[in-house]
């Protein structure tokens, strides 16, 4: 099912002379992993941040289930169709794991009546016990915050999760373990999973692998 | 809810940077509470004074023409009674406290003092026919009831009421009992000086009387002069009573306002008051009451205003270095899709949950401080305006001249935390939570996530 269409998207800082993206054309469905690899500054992070609605196309149009994202309302779209994984994790500091991840569910709107106990459970499914889930996300380790990262982005149950270098900061294990967590979500859980990264092993995993060089998007190997 | 919830838990999370917050927020809310308190209160002991004193207007002789008054006819010297009656209607007036003594005779009733002091001699005036010599007074009043002897107790009712119609008296219980009258009874009386007269009035009620006369306490005075023979009744019916000679005794006029004065004055010469009188109100006893309370109400004021600048500023700069402090987190939880007025909602609250915990604090603190500070205040403003020369001079009694006024400044105010001071520092606590929020609101919508987030990492 053809969640997000990218059509000629072309992207450009504010005040900048050459543009990042120029005329990305992409297709993203539900229930497949794809991985976009490209070098840095070469426009991935740009790419997610549009689909995430964390910024707007210069040129183009960026497509949610056939509705023109510059006809929705982005902050909706980021609380409830979208969880986004960040590099550094991007979590609050001062709150603890288990209250990064209600928070999200709070903002998304989510019906789910006790809110704590459906965050802790996701969180143990993702790795975390009770413990850690009560402490202050500084205090966790790089891979713990990732994981709470995680949970919060799966808090609301979106229909993408998006991952910008989710492993990069993590050993090797602990990046092994979060790549079978984006199996399940993608193959279990018909999430649409898009992953950038520089990662070998990442790439691997994906269903479909784009490349993006100099701000063009090409499609590589595909799984499936 | 979550909004709220969130925020309440975000005070605590930040506890450390919302102390220093609510420290100032605290010594601007302590300030300001304790400066209104004191402001408000002086402010109404003020208005308390003018509505019973401040107000209250003198028509005395001018003295610097008192020697061209002197070589004139009585009639001349004394405003005319229709000028006191004209006044007495003035839409500038709270009220007006008039009296009328018409000396009197009777040929049912004696006088105390009459058959022990022979005093009931026929005299001859202007040479004229013979009549009786007064032997009791007929006094009318506009507010009997409110004659100092009845409110400081020197004269007390003790049957019946106050005259309230026309043709009504009260007299006293010793005449009472001379007499052997009862309530209901009509009195005959007639003017001292012109025979025919007669005056009718139902005595209404009884009253105690402690009070001295003239020349002593003695209850034998002689009749003319006891003032345990005074019939008490209205005002009209005292000045009906004495039409051939009306005569005004006192007159007290209560302003609505100082501020009235002028109007007052110039409806007193439409009404044909001489420019040998001079209308004022007591200013020397006005400002010695009211300079200390004056001077504490401006200090407290001055205070506040510059209290509360300087608090808006540092708690406007503590709200910016906050904000910037927390930047990331609203670029969180933008990211996560809070919208723009959901944030500020939620730092609306954050200052609002800061503030009041502070203003509950301080109203403890004020409560406990704020007497004190009003005492030594006070007191400086006493040493400040005291004065020089309180000497008044010769009092000349010409009808509707009063003396100086008696009024000292209060030694203490007793503060309380009233209405307005609770109006007001709710308005200066919201002042502080919107600026607190303006400034924290203004700068995050400044700022879209992307921007946020990248610069972070």
């Amino acid at each position: 099912m053809s969640l997000l269409k990218l059509n000629n998207v072309v992207y450009r800082y504010e005040g900048g002379k050459k543009n990042v993206l120029k005329g990305v054309n992409v297709v993203f469905e539900s229930s497949l992993i794809y991985t976009i690899i490209g070098k840095s500054g070469s426009g991935k992070s740009t790419l997610l941040s549009l689909i995430a609605a964390l910024d707007v196309a210069t040129k183009g149009q960026i497509t949610y289930l056939g509705t023109d994202m510059r006809e929705l309302d982005r902050d909706n779209y980021r609380a409830r169709n979208i969880g986004v994984v960040f590099q550094s994790y991007n979590l609050i500091n001062n709150y603890t794991a288990i209250e990064n991840v209600v928070l999200s569910m709070n903002i998304s709107g989510s019906d789910i009546k006790n809110k704590k106990q459906y965050a802790y459970e996701l969180l143990e499914t993702i790795g975390i016990d009770f413990e850690t889930a009560n402490r202050k996300v500084v205090k966790l380790s790089g891979g713990e915050q990732q994981r709470v990262g995680i949970a919060r982005a799966l808090s609301h149950n979106p229909d993408i999760v998006i991952a910008d270098e989710p492993t990069g900061n993590l050993d090797s294990e602990t990046e092994d373990e979060i790549l079978a967590y984006f199996d399940i979500l993608a193959h279990k859980e018909n999430k649409c999973v898009i992953i950038a990264t520089h990662s070998d092993k990442i790439t691997n995993i994906g269903d479909k692998v784009y490349r993006i060089n100099d701000g063009r998007l090409s499609e590589g190997k595909t799984k499936r | 809810m979550y909004i709220f919830i969130n925020s309440l838990k975000n005070v605590i999370r930040n506890i450390g940077r919302n102390i220093l917050l609510a420290i100032i927020l605290l010594a601007v809310i302590v300030g300001c509470l304790t400066a209104l308190i004191i402001h408000t209160t002086s402010k109404g002991l003020i208005e308390d004074y003018m509505a019973l004193f401040g107000a209250k207007v003198y028509i005395n002789p001018n003295s610097s023409k008192v020697s061209v008054m002197s070589g004139r006819q009585s009639e001349q010297i004394i405003p005319l009674p229709e000028v006191y009656a004209a006044l007495a209607d003035s839409d500038c007036l709270m009220g007006a406290d008039l009296s009328c003594q018409v000396p009197s005779v009777s040929d049912t009733l004696l006088g105390l003092g009459e058959l022990s002091g022979g005093t009931a001699v026929p005299i001859a005036p202007n040479g004229g026919a013979f009549t009786k010599f007064p032997t009791m007074n007929v006094k009318g009043y506009t507010n009997p009831e409110q004659l100092d002897d009845f409110i400081e107790g020197y004269r007390g009712l003790i049957e019946g009421r106050f005259p309230v119609k026309d043709n009504e008296c009260i007299v006293s219980e010793d005449f009472k009992q001379l007499n052997n009258l009862h309530l209901g009874e009509i009195i005959e009386l007639a003017q001292g000086m012109v025979e025919h007269n007669p005056l009718s009035l139902e005595v209404v009620g009884f009253y105690f009387d402690l009070t001295q006369n003239q020349f002593g306490s003695a209850v034998d005075a002689p009749a003319a002069i006891n003032v345990r023979n005074d019939i008490i009744t209205n005002y009209h019916t005292a000045f009906d009573f004495a039409k051939s000679d009306p005569r005004v005794d006192t007159a007290a006029y209560y302003l609505k306002s100082p501020e009235l004065l002028y109007v007052f004055e110039a409806e007193a010469r439409a009404a044909g008051l001489s420019y040998d009188y001079l209308v004022t109100i007591d200013e020397s006893a006005y400002l010695r009451v009211v300079e200390p309370i004056k001077g504490m109400g401006s200090i407290t004021l001055t205070f506040m205003i510059i209290l509360l600048t300087l608090g808006v500023l540092i708690v406007a700069i503590l709200a910016a270095v906050a904000i910037r402090e927390r930047k990331f987190e609203i670029g969180v939880v933008r990211a996560m899709g809070m919208k723009k007025h959901q944030v500020a909602l939620g730092l609306v609250f954050e200052s609002l949950i800061i503030t009041i915990i502070c203003l509950a604090v301080a109203i403890g603190i004020v409560l406990i401080i704020t007497q004190p500070i009003s005492d030594m205040l006070l007191v400086k403003q006493l040493s400040i305006n005291e004065p020089q020369d309180t000497s008044t001079g010769t009092s000349m009694m010409y009808a509707g001249m009063q003396t100086s006024l008696t009024a000292q400044p209060p030694d203490e105010m007793q503060v309380v935390i009233n209405m307005q001071a609770v109006v007001m520092i709710s308005l200066v606590c919201l002042l502080l939570v919107f600026i607190s929020s303006l400034v924290g609101i203004a700068q995050i919508t400044k700022y879209e996530p992307i921007k946020i987030l990248t610069e972070r990492n």
